[in-house]
């Protein structure tokens, strides 16, 4: 056992594509013993793990970006390159590649694998999600496999821990150093003459991507941009078919021999329900009517919980008022604190009914089909496939949306698709919706549904038209190719259903208890500060109320007055939620000779215009101040987001600009088209 | 000055420091840290 546990650490690199179950294998391997950084320079995430090997030997586990591909254009995957080939000083070079196959997809994986065979580096591959594929009838020969593609391929189901014997005890194996292998002439001796000539040591892989996408893709030296075009037009046409369709001719034979399908009866009816899912008149009208449903039962389902919670923080207030020493301190904790953070938390239920629905949606394999249907509408506007997750992303926060861009390998297409993504309809959105909703659409949670899902439709529509101007001005490139995997139907697991709604009720309370309570203390401050003599005048001559009389003028034409003005500017300095929690502290505070008990949106309604003496939050007002928070970029967060993953505070800058003027010119109509001024 | 209104301008100035420093902090490394999504990047 000494001398095991002597011996260096076992240096393993994971690579896959993405849904191949790669994640879920590290996590088992390495369990809490993990990392999680960057890679210096680059916005691309490091994962590294470690664990003890059967012998007791240490083993250190690199973490790989998902990739389809090793054609390093993407930074995801150059860093894959750089990895496998040993080229960052700060990973050590691998001892040993596992490749994750998606048993599924096996065709698609194993065109990463014949890439990384390509490299020469020594490789084992797991073919995982193994029992799913056989449940879908898909008998895998892996004896027949390892053979055909010259590596040991293994049986894996790293969900169970299936397999993960035979792969440890293959780890420790001895290993040989795969020769590479190579490309079909003449692209095989262009490499070699091109890789004298190429610093760095490149693999035949970037050589051979250089050879295809011409010397002015990223990434490429310049001073060999003139070798690469003459070796190009030596090898003739056929280049993209002698490199890349020489790869799938080589898996499809794999393929057969070592694949076998069975149940045709059920992969054909699996085939009906995805032309109905994905065809643009049934799939549209599917998925209108299922997110039409999803939101119903949203208003539905949630409003008892929320009445419920709505009186639980009204009674806590009413209580902290009543039994607490009357102060400055007291009203602080009732007006501030529980009025801010309250009118957050009601939202709640909402935030976990959207999520249980959307989970299950997602986990059932519809949503991909779903989002498939967005395909033609990207590709007329620029965008590829590649933005799907992304957009999907930011329907839950604009945040992660924006990190997730980093799957776009052109530079100009990933910045369209930064800039748009905040337009989709994050989570944050829905309590302003709410609020707003229930104060001026009076009628059935169906009606409800219909306005909530016209915001979410033109936050879509928005980030499509803008993404088009986009792409045809400024941001002008080739769109990239794309391969949509379509994961298989399945009923929705309770445990990961389970385990994504206690994460997000986590955050949600956690931002709740954090950034929100935070900005509800300050904004009382600002509201109480300085004392006026005459209560009465205490909010309109307060810092807060005077900075909302500054900004009136630019917003009275929307409809909007000083009160709804200190809210935008709230919000415009942390976020969009903040919106709701200012307008209780603020109609908390001045509560004047209201019910000071009373729920926000009733407040809201009962507010009269000092000038008509008619309802201040009339129809045009609240529709006017909802299509604002479509277009408008009232985050904190994603601002300085996108400033880190553009690499510039230029085109953050430029997309809180047009975001912003977007924003104001069309609650100007909508407000005047709906009746207003 | 009263001691209910020290406590609540001695809670304010605290949060204001602490907002500050979130503030700054999040120049540097953003991601929210409050968003209720950030698991939902599934980098597989």
């Amino acid at each position: 056992m000494t001398t095991a546990t002597a011996a260096p650490p076992l240096t393993i690199a994971l690579i896959g594509n993405p849904n191949s179950g790669k994640s879920t294998l590290f996590n088992r391997l390495t369990g809490l013993r993990q990392r999680v950084g960057n890679y210096p320079g680059v916005t691309v995430e490091r994962r590294v793990g470690r664990f003890a090997l059967a012998s007791g030997r240490d083993a250190t586990i690199v973490d790989l970006p998902g990739v389809r591909s090793l054609a390093p254009r993407s930074p995801d995957e150059r860093i894959a390159v750089d990895v496998l080939l040993g080229r960052r000083a700060d990973v050590a070079a691998p001892d040993v590649v596992v490749v994750v196959l998606n048993a599924l997809h096996l065709e698609v994986s194993l065109y990463l694998l014949q890439q990384v065979r390509e490299l020469g580096v020594p490789v084992l591959a797991c073919a995982n999600v193994a029992d799913e594929a056989e449940r879908k009838g898909i008998r895998i020969d892996y004896e027949s496999l390892s053979g055909a593609m010259g590596v040991p391929v293994l049986r894996t189901v790293a969900t169970r821990g299936e397999g993960f014997d035979e792969l440890m005890r293959h780890l420790e194996a001895p290993r040989k150093r795969f020769p590479p292998t190579p490309l079909p002439e003449p692209v095989h001796s262009a490499c070699e003459r091109l890789r004298r000539e190429w610093p760095g040591n490149p693999g035949d892989v970037e050589i051979a991507d250089a050879l295809i996408e011409g010397p002015d893709a990223d990434g490429i030296p310049a001073s060999l941009a003139a070798r690469i075009s003459e070796e190009s037009d030596k090898i003739g046409p056929d280049l993209r078919d002698l490199i890349v369709g020489s790869r799938h001719r080589r898996i499809a034979a794999v393929c057969a021999l070592a694949v076998k399908r069975e149940t045709r009866e059920a992969r054909g009816s699996i085939r009906l329900m995805d032309r109905v899912f994905t065809n643009p008149v049934s799939g549209t009208a599917i998925f209108l009517a299922v997110m039409l449903l999803i939101f119903w039962g949203m208003f539905s389902a949630s409003a008892i919980p929320m009445n419920a919670i709505e009186s639980g923080i009204e009674s806590l207030k009413h209580w902290t008022a009543v039994r607490l020493p009357q102060g400055m301190f007291t009203d602080l904790l009732a007006d501030g604190v529980i009025a801010g953070v309250g009118a957050v938390v009601v939202f709640l239920p909402q935030i976990i009914l959207l999520f249980l629905f959307l989970g299950i949606l997602e986990d059932s394999g519809y949503l991909s089909r779903a989002v498939l249907l967005l395909d033609k509408p990207l590709s007329l506007v620029g965008l590829s496939g590649r933005g799907f997750v992304p957009l999907l992303g930011s329907m839950a926060c604009a945040v992660p949306g924006v990190m997730a861009t980093r799957v776009i390998p052109d530079a100009r297409e990933r910045l369209a698709t930064i800039l748009v993504a905040p337009l989709m309809t994050c989570s944050a959105r829905l309590p302003v919706y709410t609020v707003l909703i229930g104060t001026v659409i009076v009628g059935s949670a169906a009606t409800q549904a219909f306005v909530l899902l016209g915001l979410y439709m033109l936050g879509l529509a928005s980030a499509l038209a803008v993404a088009l101007v986009l792409r045809r001005t400024t941001l002008r490139s080739r769109r990239t190719d794309f391969v949509v995997e379509l994961p298989p139907y399945r009923w929705p697991s309770l445990r990961t259903t389970g385990m994504q709604l206690w994460q997000r009720t986590k955050m949600f309370l956690k931002r709740a208890g954090t950034v929100i309570l935070g900005i509800s203390i300050l904004l009382w401050f600002l509201t109480n500060f300085p004392k006026s003599p005459e209560p009465a005048h205490q909010l309109e001559r307060s810092v807060a109320g005077r900075a909302g009389k500054l900004v009136e003028p630019a917003i009275r034409p929307l409809g909007y007055d000083w009160k709804i003005g200190i809210g935008l500017l709230t919000s415009f300095f942390s976020a969009r939620e903040v919106f709701v929690s200012s307008m209780s502290t603020i109609y908390s505070v001045d509560a004047g000779e209201g019910d000071p008990e009373a729920s926000l949106a009733r407040r809201l309604r009962e507010e009269r215009d000092p000038g008509t003496g008619g309802p201040r939050w009339t129809r045009p007002v609240g529709l006017s101040l909802m299509v604002f928070y479509v277009f408008a970029m009232l985050c904190s967060s994603t601002v300085v987001t996108v400033a880190r993953e553009s690499a510039s505070w230029r085109w953050a800058l430029v997309q809180v600009g047009f975001m912003s003027a977007l924003a104001y010119v069309a609650a100007f109509v909508t407000y005047r088209v709906a009746g207003g001024g | 000055m009263d001691v209910q209104t020290t406590a609540a301008l001695a809670v304010v100035a605290i949060t204001a420091c602490w907002l500050a420093v979130r503030a700054f902090r999040g120049l540097r490394r953003p991601g929210c840290g409050a968003c209720a999504c950030a698991p939902a990047v599934k980098r597989d």
